[in-house]
């Protein structure tokens, strides 16, 4: 699931994938504004069929928050 | 005529019972809000709009709700609105209240501002099922109608019935107390209505009584309730009617929260003033999509927006290999404009097609935006209408208007509205000052928090600073207030966020700042952090190293339990202890000198 992830994550917000580690955070290591991390969220919803509610947006903070939110609900 | 004020002839309002039937009058069966309810687009027209909050406000008479507070918490939905209006209209005072808060605070909110109902999407319906001990003066939880898939779909209102004929008969039984669903009161409305009720024509409104608490950012205990009356929502719309350029054919799409008064006079009781049509955009995940869905003409936005759009916007044109032509494209667009010819809809249409191809405004606001986008979306044929506003001044002070638009400055005060610098220094910069009947009553039970911000000469403090030019055109240059303005228009106050800090073990002295990027946005905030070495040491962290990463674990977890806005994004340690006053408070203003 982190491989894909972050494959994506580096495609869809060309992004240097050396930078897309578990630990790292969306807004401070990633540089995301709230609207980008929304279009993420977007994006993992059409590739992996789970729904990620607007109200938990704010708790994916790392993108190891996101591997586990998503694996948590496939 | 000021000058800076289109000269059009424009509607304007006396109240908003005004407001309300004038554009069903006006307007009737044109749409006044589209919006997705059980996977489908809805709309309703601006005379069943009014209709329905008319059944509303009958409602709220008969259920004792005339003069008392009343809020209001969820997504934004044209019963949302319609609770808004129909409070004001039924001489009630309307509490909005932020959906992202916690729930401790929400209560706290409800008890400080006494209310006796609620009106909240179901998001919040087991919260308050489970609260009702903490809430002894809140009557009736009303659920409202919601726009999100995962709550089953109600039917909000009551449906016109033709085929009674008989007299109806007016209810015996007052409206239980408790939890209500929206569409039970709306029923109880159009059947007083029905039976002759003219509770709403004989109220007669008293146009300087409190009639909106808006509680600015903070906790219950930190937080300022802005104290607004009828005369300064009435005034901001007006005024932003007359500042702005829209225009009955215009659509746009909601995006902002409702709760922000920014939003609500701007992006939709004007609209509703002037019969243009808005669109509700129900997510942040669906910003694009509803751009492509709708179409809009025009929008209200804060500058997280629009300098993401910007960013989109270049992002788009490299990724299709259109960058070389777009940059083309704005020189020669530079160069036609020159000799009076306008190219720009032309040559930016693949631009302005990721919106959906119509957009050609965006009021911006909430926060300072770079001045470096106003002329770069020009260029686009994309005018930027950048609006000053504060709470308290329901919300505008002044806007930039597209007709005689000076690039830097966020425009003349409105109209109605006097502005001067309070002691201003050799350069003519100091804090803003203005005067006139946008400027709230005070604070909500906090004299000493009006006192500090009102003269004696009815002047209201803005605590930002700045200067103002010989045409009347504002500048700002700073703020002078701790809070900080986040470039997604959200305020937070650093002591709030620093409270929590100072709860960690590890943490001796603290100070949260906004850093910005490098465009210049305020886009996070900071912790500057003073370590509790000793304590360190005693728990075995014997460096530096070690300390930090120990709080980045300890934030990380509050973190986890902070709205998006609140969440420290950056943490800077450091050995020395903060310069501090007489009285041992650290010295914030020198915080960025060191």
């Amino acid at each position: 699931m982190f491989e894909k992830i972050k494959a994506l994550i580096s495609e869809k917000m060309e992004l240097d994938p050396s930078l897309i580690v578990p630990t790292a955070q969306f807004v401070e290591d990633l540089k995301l504004n709230s609207l980008e991390l929304a279009d993420l969220v977007v994006l993992c919803e059409e590739e992996f069929g789970v729904e990620i509610d607007e109200d938990d947006i704010h708790t994916l903070l790392t993108v190891e928050d996101l591997v586990n939110y998503l694996e948590d609900r496939a | 005529m000021n000058k800076f004020f289109s000269t059009k002839e424009k509607r304007e309002i006396q109240n908003l019972r005004d407001l309300l039937l004038g554009s069903r009058d006006l307007y009737g069966t044109k749409d006044y809000f589209r919006y997705k309810r059980g996977g489908e687009i809805k709309n309703i027209s601006f005379a069943d709009f009014a209709s329905e909050t008319e059944r509303l406000t009958a409602a709220l008479f008969e259920m004792g709700l005339s003069g008392k507070a009343i809020a209001v918490i969820g997504e934004t939905t044209p019963e949302w609105v319609m609770t808004y209006i129909a409070t004001v209209n039924a001489g009630g005072i309307i509490v909005p209240l932020d959906r992202e808060l916690q729930h401790e605070e929400i209560c706290g909110f409800l008890n400080k501002a006494e209310c006796a109902a609620v009106f909240h999407s179901p998001a919040f319906t087991e919260s308050f099922e489970n609260s009702r001990d903490k809430l002894p003066l809140v009557r009736y939880f009303v659920e409202l109608p919601t726009n999100k898939k995962k709550y089953a779909d109600s039917h909000p209102y009551a449906e016109d019935d033709d085929s009674v004929k008989e007299e109806p008969l007016r209810p015996q039984l007052p409206l239980p107390e408790g939890k209500l669903p929206f569409s039970a009161v709306s029923l109880r409305g159009k059947v007083l209505l029905d039976c002759g009720d003219t509770s709403a024509d004989d109220y007669e409104a008293d146009m300087d009584r409190l009639c909106a608490i808006l509680f600015t950012s903070g906790t219950t205990g930190t937080s300022k309730g802005v104290m607004l009356s009828q005369r300064n929502l009435v005034s901001a719309i007006n005024s932003s009617h007359r500042s702005t350029e829209f225009s009955y054919d215009d659509i746009l799409v909601s995006v902002l929260p409702t709760h922000h008064t920014y939003e609500m006079t701007c992006g939709i009781l004007t609209p509703l003033l002037i019969g243009a049509t808005v669109c509700i955009n129900e997510s942040l995940k669906t910003v694009l999509k509803s751009m492509m869905l709708y179409r809009p003409t025009a929008l209200v936005l804060v500058p997280l927006y629009v300098s993401t759009i910007y960013k989109k916007i270049w992002d788009t044109a490299e990724k299709t290999g259109k960058k070389k032509m777009l940059e083309t494209a704005l020189k020669a667009s530079g160069v036609t404009m020159k000799v009076g010819l306008d190219l720009r809809k032309m040559l930016f249409s693949t631009v302005r097609a990721a919106f959906g191809g119509r957009l050609k405004m965006i009021v911006c606001g909430g926060a300072p935006l770079n001045p470096e986008f106003v002329p770069r979306f020009d260029e686009f044929g994309i005018s930027i209408v950048e609006g000053y506003g504060i709470t308290e001044c329901a919300p505008l002070i002044s806007v930039n208007p597209a007709f005689a638009k000076k690039y830097h400055s966020v425009g003349p005060a409105v109209a109605g509205l006097e502005s001067r610098i309070d002691a201003p220094d050799d350069q003519g910069i100091g804090e803003i000052c203005v005067k006139g009947p946008n400027v709230m009553l005070g604070y909500y039970r906090d004299p000493d928090a009006t006192d500090a911000v009102m003269d004696e000469e009815g002047w209201f403090h803005t605590g930002d600073c700045g200067y103002i030019d010989e045409d009347g055109y504002i500048f700002i240059t700073g703020r002078q207030k701790n809070v900080i303005v986040l470039n997604n228009g959200k305020n937070v106050f650093p002591e709030e966020i620093e409270e929590h800090l100072l709860d960690m073990n590890l943490v001796r002295e603290c100070v949260v700042v906004g850093r910005d990027n490098e465009e210049g946005q305020t886009v996070g905030l900071t912790a500057l952090i003073f370590p509790d070495f000793d304590r360190a040491r005693a728990m075995g962290l014997d460096d530096l190293t070690a300390t930090t990463e120990a709080i980045k674990k300890e934030v990380a977890i509050l973190n986890r339990t902070l709205p998006a806005f609140k969440q420290i994004r950056g943490i800077e340690i450091r050995q020395t202890e903060f310069v501090k006053t007489t009285t041992k408070k650290i010295k914030r203003h020198k915080v960025n000198e060191e």
